[in-house]
């Protein structure tokens, strides 16, 4: 799989021999994230995609089909070509096969300027942080949720 | 020398930390640097450096306010269910102006507690981090004044608390592996003075 720049939009494209609609999951959030068949690269690392389709009251669910490919920063070098995949296609029992077709993304321009990342601690509540990376246009917001959870307390008394 | 009742731990996190480790800061850096800090910092990895910082930041801040128990109030919560203590609490009520004194046998309250703090990126929960909190306080040779119902007064006597802390993340978008942590346990004693200090009466009845 060709590599791919963080914050360049990936589209994905799959069909199913059954016509079946075909969805998309990310496995590797928050390297990025899907949003029907779009992708968005949001984070340097490896994305892994799965393709699957649901099955109907004709077809089984077939089996997803993963594809992964890297996400570089975006100093590093791309190319802007149009990529063209094929993935294996995995047959489920009662005959869904599934072909994830094409992966297609636009690059960053190679002149892309470094991106500067910029941290807002106090834009929100407590335990709610923004990273905004202006290279990219991305922003992150980070939510800590502390819970206190359970709580036993016992005593143990000695006796005569 | 008889320590100064601020050196005292007045909560957990006072008590965990101590020499070597003084501030939340170097509780969190040691957090971080055990097996489950590693499977934190496995979670945010793909994050931007300036993100991930942050998250851990935030992190061990959260962890360690879910630390800051208060030792007093979990010693307390015990002794509301001493016999001798609840009998003799039940007791002064129903005299009003008795005063009576306790002398506790060697006794230990237990207090457990499993905080945790989830990570959520752009809405999504990437991780949670799992605290298992154990406070033990081994006391004997206590004399207790009890009076209206309250602790009024403590003499003599000896408390002991051990705190033990075990961490694990749990990661939700990777391997999913479950990692302890080393646990970290301190010991120290309770002053009485720390005691009283704290709560000049201390309520018996159950709240």
């Amino acid at each position: 799989m060709p590599c791919h720049t963080v914050g360049a939009p990936v589209t994905l494209s799959a069909s199913a021999t059954s016509g079946l609609p075909v969805s998309f999951t990310s496995g590797t959030l928050p390297v990025c994230t899907v949003s029907g068949s779009a992708v968005t690269t949001a984070a340097a690392g490896t994305c892994t995609i799965t393709a699957s389709q649901g099955g109907s009251a004709r077809y089984a669910p077939a089996r997803g089909v993963q594809q992964s490919f890297q996400v570089n920063p975006v100093a590093s070098k791309a190319s802007g070509a149009l990529v063209t995949l094929l993935a294996a296609a995995v047959l489920a029992a009662a005959g869904g096969a599934l072909v994830v077709r094409r992966l297609r993304r636009r690059s960053r321009p190679p002149s892309a300027p470094e991106p500067i990342v910029r941290v807002v601690p106090d834009a929100g509540p407590p335990g709610l942080v923004s990273v905004h990376d202006t290279g990219t246009a991305v922003t992150h917001t980070v939510r800590i949720e502390p819970s206190p959870g359970t709580s036993i307390t016992t005593i143990e008394e000695a006796r005569p | 020398m008889t320590p100064a009742v601020q050196d005292r731990p007045h909560t957990a996190l006072d008590l965990l930390l101590g020499p070597g480790l003084e501030t939340p800061e170097d509780l969190a850096r040691q957090i971080l640097s055990a097996s489950a800090g590693v499977n934190l910092g496995r979670a945010l990895e793909n994050l931007p450096k300036a993100t991930r910082e942050a998250a851990v930041r935030e992190v061990t801040t959260a962890a360690a306010g879910l630390l800051n128990v208060d030792l007093i109030g979990v010693l307390v919560a015990g002794w509301r269910k001493h016999q001798d203590l609840t009998a003799a609490a039940r007791r002064t009520l129903a005299a009003p102006g008795s005063i009576e004194l306790v002398d506790l046998a060697a006794h230990q309250v237990t207090a457990t507690q499993h905080p945790s703090v989830t990570v959520l990126v752009d809405g999504h929960q990437v991780a949670t981090l799992q605290l298992g909190l154990s406070v033990v306080f081994a006391v004997s040779a206590l004399l207790a004044g009890i009076s209206a119902g309250r602790l009024a007064a403590l003499r003599s006597g000896r408390c002991d608390i051990t705190a033990t802390l075990a961490i694990q993340t749990n990661l939700l978008y990777q391997d999913p592996c479950v990692l302890m942590a080393p646990s970290r346990e301190r010991q120290g004693p309770l002053g009485q003075k720390a005691l009283l200090w704290s709560r000049s009466e201390i309520n018996l009845k159950s709240m």
